[in-house]
């Protein structure tokens, strides 16, 4: 068998999918242990300190292992095909959002020109698979849970749009690669200081809007345990229940990774010092940049976190009069004046 | 460039309107209830869109650049446009003045009504700026579908049109008829806009992209030059089935819209449900928008391919006049009745179409259009806003033809201008709907369509019947049931205008159909600029 | 390669289309269609055009079947309540009007001598679309939004007076009140 350009880059394309799996469990795995320590801290407790010694790190590697060793039970009543379809759309929705992530200089799966675009594009699998979920379950929660889900995501989808066209037309593309290589040199350099008050008000927005795209507190009605039992996955169990959570956890990476890349620099230190130079070796330059970008990144989901356990939940209407009366102007208004600072510049 | 300043003078009006229709909602939003500011506002914007309209012709006219194309030839700014533009901003005029008082209860109406206060607290939430927002947001689309020389502009402007319409029917949607009316309109409606959207699509793929109405001219005669004079007979153009299919699909979308016989079932149910004010602007604007592409599409672009369409045209014109006169016959519901008479006038008005597919008389065909659709809708309007009072004072549910009886002795001049819109209607001189049924017809036996005027005129002798058979009702039975019509003083200047209209066009229809001729000769396909 | 991705997408993309109309269940249905939008995503994307794609994607598979899903859920068709429209009389009008509609289309295809100009290669770059929209079709772009005015309006104007049940039965005289 001959190696075609072709086979290599299939092999290539393959092995960076994988990577990306294996990362996003690894992430996961740690966020989860990470949320249960920091709520814990926060409320005064110690949380999980038993399994693996060291304050319980094995603690989410069993809870995976005893979810997928777990019975897969489908209600009666459910729309069976629909019901084992839907994590599997919201998983698939989930990842194929990890394919446009600059990790590092070279480290991305396809350097697409609508990068951006392709980001909130895909997104919107996850809203019909929650869809499908709640619907399929045959059950009021869930279905409760999958409508304000969607309703809160289709209409989040809108100033989250609205905030990421900013640095887009402040750097001039919609690729992810040129959006962080424009950011290099510094964080002053940074879309988020660079710019000062257009870039940061969509920063706001961004990140406020996007904890509502993940379903995170304070934004976390479609999942309300204390009113709506669990929401869309209410009737999930096992490896299906396990799915809806990776992908949520993974979503939550998303989202910090995209305001990374746009508006934190990317993969880049934030004094130039602290980069490794191509010249010392590809290889280490990416190490570098991963590093950093997975720092900020987990910065952020780790302000995500920090947000969940501080504020309360807010009731539907809140969450609809802060969408399309507080973010929807200011977004619309901030897109203006970008616009006409570009157009004066 | 693919845009100017000189762009904006081709669609003042339309940019007037839409910029009215936000302004009447944050001025009722700063004052409410307060009607008669609105309808001033409106009114004096749609003169001011009248205006507009009829100086940017002028500007054009004198710096010479008549023929040069605007907005990239989505729109053109021709006479026949601009003619146009002026009939449907008087239509949204008269709509906007007998509309008053449609949805509250002002000082001046009878208060004596039985389950009012009931239903006052449901009315009084909706507000009048919506209404007459959406009158002039409609009115924008009717302008841009019939100045569209593009189809993409047809497309757009059709269905903002048609969106206006569904929520202008389903307005009071509380009422079982109104929100009936207002779905069977939009489902039907979708489902035409979809053929015409196919069409399209056909047409795009079969003229290798193009989209403009001079672009497909030049595709489908084989020749991208644009030296041929569009004076000139269209020569034979290549008629292949993926063509012929996208005509056959658009045709369909139009003749929806303007309800001509095989597509009309939903014209009597939509028009009897539907707000009266509301019917009357379905009755007369969308008309107009349409027919103004649909000759300009068949006259202008495609001519060369009348041996096709003309036969199903001329069958579909048959039928419709005849089917909606004979219908008519058996109505004894005054709204359905109009609404049948509507169909049967637009069976009228495709003679106009079928004759401008021959060059030598589509001009005269298309100022014969002007003409019949300037009066057509002078006493549609009229002949609704009477019913609209009548049926106020009357209080019933429904339009019997009962409620007229007697009419004229207790209200001698709104009997009087009712009667004399049917009279036009029947096209009996000297009133001015016999002119433009005549315009029309001799345009049509120009053409040579002589078997087709022929069964028109047959109809308009059919149609005589029971239009004179209201009038005879008003003037010849005695009074029922006591009335308590009032006039408010917008309905009587809007009343007014129709009977000075129907009247002195009758008496005088030179002025008229001088400014059609000339409207009608200025038809241009501007060139699309930008690729 | 691409032909064998096109087969496959095209299959899929009808399949789903058939798929539909026949299943008798309104959400699976809806959820056909989506697959339907996601086909046709995949086939621009071949097509050399991943902006539309993800256009496609983002208002079709994103925004409208969301609000299709939507009002199928909040009607509640359950399993009872399926779509019984399809007599056998119906069935056999609509088997004639698809009859005639492919006929047609076979016959528009066969007369379809010359293949379609060649795409340009940027056709389907964001610069492309924004160019077209903003130079092109910039009457119709706005015009768009006009027609997006008024459908809010028109939504809030019906809606703001709901409550069915108070108002008077089909009675109620235009303008009375």
């Amino acid at each position: 068998m001959t190696f075609t350009p072709e086979i290599i880059n299939l092999i290539i394309s393959v092995g960076f999918a994988l990577s990306v799996v294996a990362f996003v469990a690894v992430f996961v795995l740690i966020a989860i242990w990470l949320e249960r320590k920091i709520s814990a801290h926060m409320q005064d407790r110690l949380g999980p300190m038993e399994t693996g010694g060291w304050h319980g790190w094995l603690q989410t590697i069993a809870d995976a292992l005893k979810l997928l060793l777990k019975e897969d039970i489908i209600p009666q009543a459910a729309d069976r095909p629909l019901f084992k379809l839907a994590p599997f759309i919201v998983f698939t929705g989930t990842m194929a959002s990890f394919a446009v992530i600059p990790f590092g200089a070279h480290l991305i799966g396809s350097d697409l020109n609508i990068g951006v675009y392709y980001l909130v594009a895909v997104s919107s699998l996850v809203v019909i698979g929650i869809l499908m979920a709640g619907w399929s379950s045959n059950n009021k929660w869930a279905l409760y849970g999958a409508m304000r889900s969607a309703a809160q995501m289709v209409s989040y989808e809108i100033p989250i749009g609205l905030s990421l066209l900013v640095p887009i037309m402040l750097i001039g593309s919609m690729s992810m690669e040129t959006l962080t290589n424009a950011q290099a040199g510094g964080f002053w350099k940074w879309t988020l200081f660079s710019h000062p008050p257009f870039a940061i008000i969509a920063f706001i927005i961004y990140f406020w809007a996007s904890l509502a795209e993940t379903n995170r507190t304070p934004f976390d009605i479609p999942e309300a345990e204390s009113e709506l039992v669990a929401g869309y996955h209410v009737e999930y169990s096992a490896m299906r229940f396990a799915m809806f959570f990776l992908s949520e956890y993974a979503n939550m990476f998303v989202v910090s990774s995209v305001a990374t890349a746009l508006f934190l620099g990317g993969w880049y230190a934030p004094f130039r010092f602290l980069d490794v130079p191509i010249e010392v070796g590809v290889i280490w330059h990416n190490l570098a940049g991963l590093a950093w970008f997975s720092l900020k990144a987990i910065l952020l989901v780790c302000i995500q976190m920090w947000l969940r356990w501080t504020l309360p939940r807010l009731r539907v209407d809140q969450l609809m009069h802060i969408c399309w009366k507080i973010f929807l102007p200011f977004s619309f208004a901030n897109v203006l004046l970008v616009s006409l600072w570009i157009v004066l510049k | 460039m693919a845009f100017s300043y000189s762009d904006l003078f081709v669609i003042a009006p339309e940019i007037i309107l839409t910029a009215l229709a936000l302004v009447v909602i944050f001025v009722e939003l700063a004052w409410p209830r307060c009607e008669a500011a609105l309808q001033a506002i409106c009114a004096v914007g749609i003169l001011l869109a009248g205006a507009a309209a009829a100086i940017s012709l002028g500007v054009q006219t004198t710096a010479g650049f008549g023929s040069a194309s605007f907005l990239n030839g989505m729109v053109a700014a021709d006479g026949f446009s601009v003619f146009l533009k002026v009939i449907l901003a008087t239509i949204a005029l008269l709509i906007v003045l007998i509309s008053r008082s449609y949805f509250s209860n002002a000082p001046n109406q009878p208060t004596e009504n039985i389950g009012e206060q009931k239903s006052a607290s449901l009315v009084s939430r909706l507000r009048h700026s919506d209404y007459y927002s959406l009158i002039l947001l409609t009115t924008v689309g009717m302008m841009v579908l019939a100045s569209a020389t593009d189809l993409v502009a047809l497309f757009i402007g059709l269905e903002t049109m048609s969106v206006g319409l569904y929520c202008l029917a389903g307005i009071r949607f509380e009422r079982v008829r109104s929100s009936e009316s207002a779905l069977k309109y939009l489902l039907l409606g979708a489902f035409a806009s979809a053929f015409l959207l196919f069409g399209i699509a056909l047409i795009y793929g079969a003229t290798n992209g193009a989209t403009n109405f001079k672009a497909i001219v030049d595709a489908l005669q084989g020749s991208f030059s644009s030296g041929i004079s569009l004076l000139e007979p269209a020569p034979a153009m290549k008629g292949t089935p993926l063509l012929l299919a996208g005509i056959g699909f658009l045709l369909i979308g139009l003749l929806f819209k303007i309800a001509a016989v095989p597509f009309h079932f939903w014209s009597p149910d939509v028009y009897q449900g539907a707000p009266t004010p509301v019917t009357a602007f379905m009755s007369a604007g969308p008309k107009a928008a349409a027919l103004a592409v649909f000759i300009r599409l068949f006259g202008w672009v495609l001519p060369g391919l009348s041996t096709v369409w003309a036969p199903m045209l001329w069958l579909i014109a048959a039928l419709t006049m005849t089917v909606g006169n004979i219908i008519a016959l058996a109505q004894t519901d005054v709204k359905r009745m109009l609404a049948y008479s509507s169909i049967a006038h637009a069976g009228y008005l495709l003679l106009a179409i079928l004759a401008a597919g021959n060059p030598q008389v589509r001009e005269a065909a298309a100022a014969g259009m002007l003409f019949y659709l300037t009066i057509y809708y002078l006493m549609n309007i009229g002949a609704f806003a009477v019913v609209y009072i009548i049926n106020r004072a009357r209080e019933n549910s429904d339009y019997q033809i009962g409620d007229y009886y007697g009419l004229a002795a207790k209200q001698p001049w709104v009997a009087g201008v009712l009667a004399l819109c049917l009279i036009s209607l029947a096209g009996i001189p000297p009133t001015a709907g016999f002119f433009s049924k005549l315009y029309v017809f001799s345009a049509a036996v120009k053409a040579g369509y002589i078997g087709l005027v022929v069964i028109a005129v047959l109809n308009s002798v059919v149609s005589v019947y029971y239009y004179l058979r209201l009038v005879v009702y008003m003037y010849m039975r005695p009074l029922e049931k006591p009335l308590a019509a009032r006039l408010t003083p917008t309905t009587a200047v809007a009343l007014m205008i129709c009977t000075i209209g129907i009247l002195g066009l009758g008496l005088l229809p030179g002025g008229l159909m001088k400014q059609a001729q000339t409207g009608a000769a200025q038809i241009e396909l501007p060139v699309p600029t930008v690729e | 390669m691409e032909l064998i991705l096109f087969l496959i997408i095209g299959l899929t993309v009808i399949g789903a289309g058939m798929m539909v109309i026949l299943t008798k269940n309104p959400v699976t249905s809806a959820l056909y269609l989506t697959l339907a939008f996601f086909g046709l995503a995949a086939l621009y994307v071949l097509l050399g055009a991943p902006f539309i794609a993800a256009l496609q994607v983002m208002v079709y598979a994103g925004a409208i079947m969301v609000l299709f899903l939507f009002i199928v859920m909040l009607l509640n068709l359950r399993d009872k309540q399926t779509w019984e429209l399809t007599t056998g009389m119906r069935r056999a009008l609509g088997l004639v009007v698809a009859a005639g509609i492919l006929l047609v289309a076979l016959a528009a295809m066969k007369g379809l001598v010359s293949p379609p100009a060649p795409l340009d290669t940027d056709m389907g770059s964001p610069a492309a679309v924004g160019l077209a929209l903003y130079r092109r079709f910039l009457l119709p772009f706005e015009v768009a939004s006009v027609l997006l005015l008024i459908a809010i309006i028109g939504v809030v104007a019906m809606l703001k007076q709901k409550s069915p049940e108070q108002a008077p039965e089909g009675g109620g005289t235009d303008g009375r009140t």
